[in-house]
């Protein structure tokens, strides 16, 4: 059931980020040829043209991080509370499966906006050293510690740093996602009610968060890689990041399981 | 015939000041087609949400075929809101391909045929329908699956007469004779010579729950006449 729901939530949510991606790549070589043509230009008319087709540039940009981030946000609204709903919460599927499907597919579309979004810049700068010039980079701040550190800690690195991006994201999600679901559970003031579950929830999630950094200091890991380690030991580096990112992983686990429990215990369509 | 359904000590209410449903007690049988009467406001479609697992009881119990509400009976229950429910930019082939993927008792070529009939190509997006046609592939959508409920709730509201006569059709023809349908409706003269049962809800109490038949024998009237006669304002 659980790929029923993925390819199901796919096909409901693909076409806006689809068409948002495929206009961004589309206007980006556009852009490009603007910034060419542009100090060329001695008319004044056809020069502000070519400027505000330049920044239309920003606004297609707005718009894919818009798609990306908040369109799942209404998607839920729409198909978890509003009319698609009565769809959504008659189907002969746990509540849980359904959140796991909605959280893979938020997933995926972060994936897909971190593979697109960079591509589409490089063509608009029609500039790809990036791909190449990163492992310079790499190269040269491993150099400067004096000693030659290993492509696996380094991959180690991007990877986690990546983790704790992605789990970062999600949390903020599915704390909305709570919240709204908190807020319908109620037959009145759902919207000042859904304000409220935002507020408790991260205030939650905020003295947890104090907590485990109490603990981490406590235990000694946080102030030998903060103070001592983490400019001089990227390794400690890694330690580190590791346990934020099992800690952030574990906070959006948590999000998605609090909302999965409020839509399952508390559902109220009216 | 077994009772498909049992509801037993149900209370529901909305807030603290509307209470809709206290001890509530109701049993459907299997092979019935039930209709569900009442006045707007009168619990008809708080029950049916209860029954398709839209709502949760604020106490008592809700078992269909001998199971509480939850996926395993949502898999048994077929279920038509009085409201469009599809997500609208999608195409009909994408609809019916959802209902294959999630039901298995889903007949897609039957669903495919009776649009057809309608001129209803797959390829069509949903939003580009007609309001009169939206419900039809609605109800062509629910009415094709082998369920053991199937739950209508106003489905001839709001359509015209021709229209209610399709739908009242197929709802007939389609339906898998060994489940029941319970339709709630206030429209009672279109709808009453199909009904076994009728089931009067006045204020979230079951005043009368009965067959049809038996209860136009007694009265000497029809439904409709004796539904205006209990709900007189």
């Amino acid at each position: 059931m659980l790929g029923k729901c993925i390819k199901n939530e796919i096909v409901n949510r693909y076409k806006p980020l689809l068409l948002a991606y495929i206009v961004q790549l589309v206007y980006s070589p556009i852009y490009h040829m603007l910034a060419q043509i542009q100090p060329h230009i001695t008319n004044n008319y056809i020069g502000m043209l070519v400027i505000l087709l330049r920044i239309m540039w920003v606004f297609i940009n707005l718009g894919v991080l818009g798609v990306v981030f908040i369109y799942p946000l209404v998607d839920f609204r729409n198909r978890m509370f509003k009319d698609q709903g009565y769809l959504t919460n008659t189907l002969p599927v746990k509540t849980s499966t359904l959140m796991i499907s909605r959280a893979i597919t938020d997933i995926l579309t972060y994936i897909s906006a971190a593979i697109v979004i960079p591509f589409a810049s490089c063509i608009a700068a029609m500039d790809f050293s990036i791909y190449r010039d990163v492992a310079h980079y790499i190269s040269d701040f491993t150099d400067s510690f004096g000693m030659r550190v290993s492509p696996a800690t380094i991959i180690t690195f991007i990877i986690l740093i990546g983790v704790v991006i992605l789990a970062s994201t999600m949390i903020s999600q599915w704390m909305f996602n709570a919240a709204y679901a908190f807020g319908h559970s109620f037959s009145n003031n759902k919207r000042a009610m859904s304000v409220v579950g935002m507020i408790l929830i991260y205030l939650i999630f905020q003295v947890i968060g104090v907590i485990f950094i109490y603990i981490l200091s406590e235990t000694g890991i946080a102030s030998e890689v903060v103070f001592n380690g983490l400019d001089n030991n990227i390794k400690a580096a890694n330690n580190f990041l590791a346990i934020i990112s099992v800690f952030e992983v574990i906070s959006s686990i948590g999000c998605i399981a609090l909302t999965g429990w409020i839509v399952k215990n508390k559902l109220n369509l009216e | 015939m077994s009772n498909l359904v049992e509801i037993s000590q149900v209370e529901k209410e909305y807030g603290r000041k509307k209470q809709v449903f206290t001890n509530l007690n109701l049993s459907l049988e299997s092979g019935k087609i039930i209709g569900l009467l009442g006045p707007n406001g009168s619990g008809k479609t708080t029950l049916i949400k209860m029954l398709a697992g839209l709502l949760k009881q604020d106490a008592g119990e809700i078992t269909i075929n001998g199971q509480k509400v939850g996926p395993d009976t949502k898999a048994v229950v077929s279920y038509l809101p009085e409201r469009t429910y599809f997500n609208e930019s999608l195409k009909i082939k994408n609809l019916v391909n959802m209902f294959k993927d999630f039901y298995a008792d889903f007949d897609e070529a039957r669903a495919y045929h009776m649009m057809e009939l309608l001129k209803i190509e797959p390829e069509m997006v949903f939003k580009k329908l007609s309001k009169g046609n939206k419900e039809k592939v609605q109800l062509i959508m629910v009415m094709s699956r082998r369920a053991k409920l199937y739950l209508l709730d106003e489905p001839i509201a709001g359509v015209d007469p021709a229209a209610r006569d399709y739908i009242l059709q197929t709802i007939i023809t389609n339906y898998d004779t060994q489940g029941s349908i319970l339709i709630s409706t206030h429209l009672i003269s279109d709808i009453e010579n199909i009904l076994d049962d009728v089931i009067f809800v006045k204020e979230g109490n079951i005043v009368c729950h009965q067959n049809a038949d038996t209860l136009r024998n007694e009265k000497g009237q029809s439904v409709d006449e004796i539904f205006r006669e209990v709900f007189r304002c």
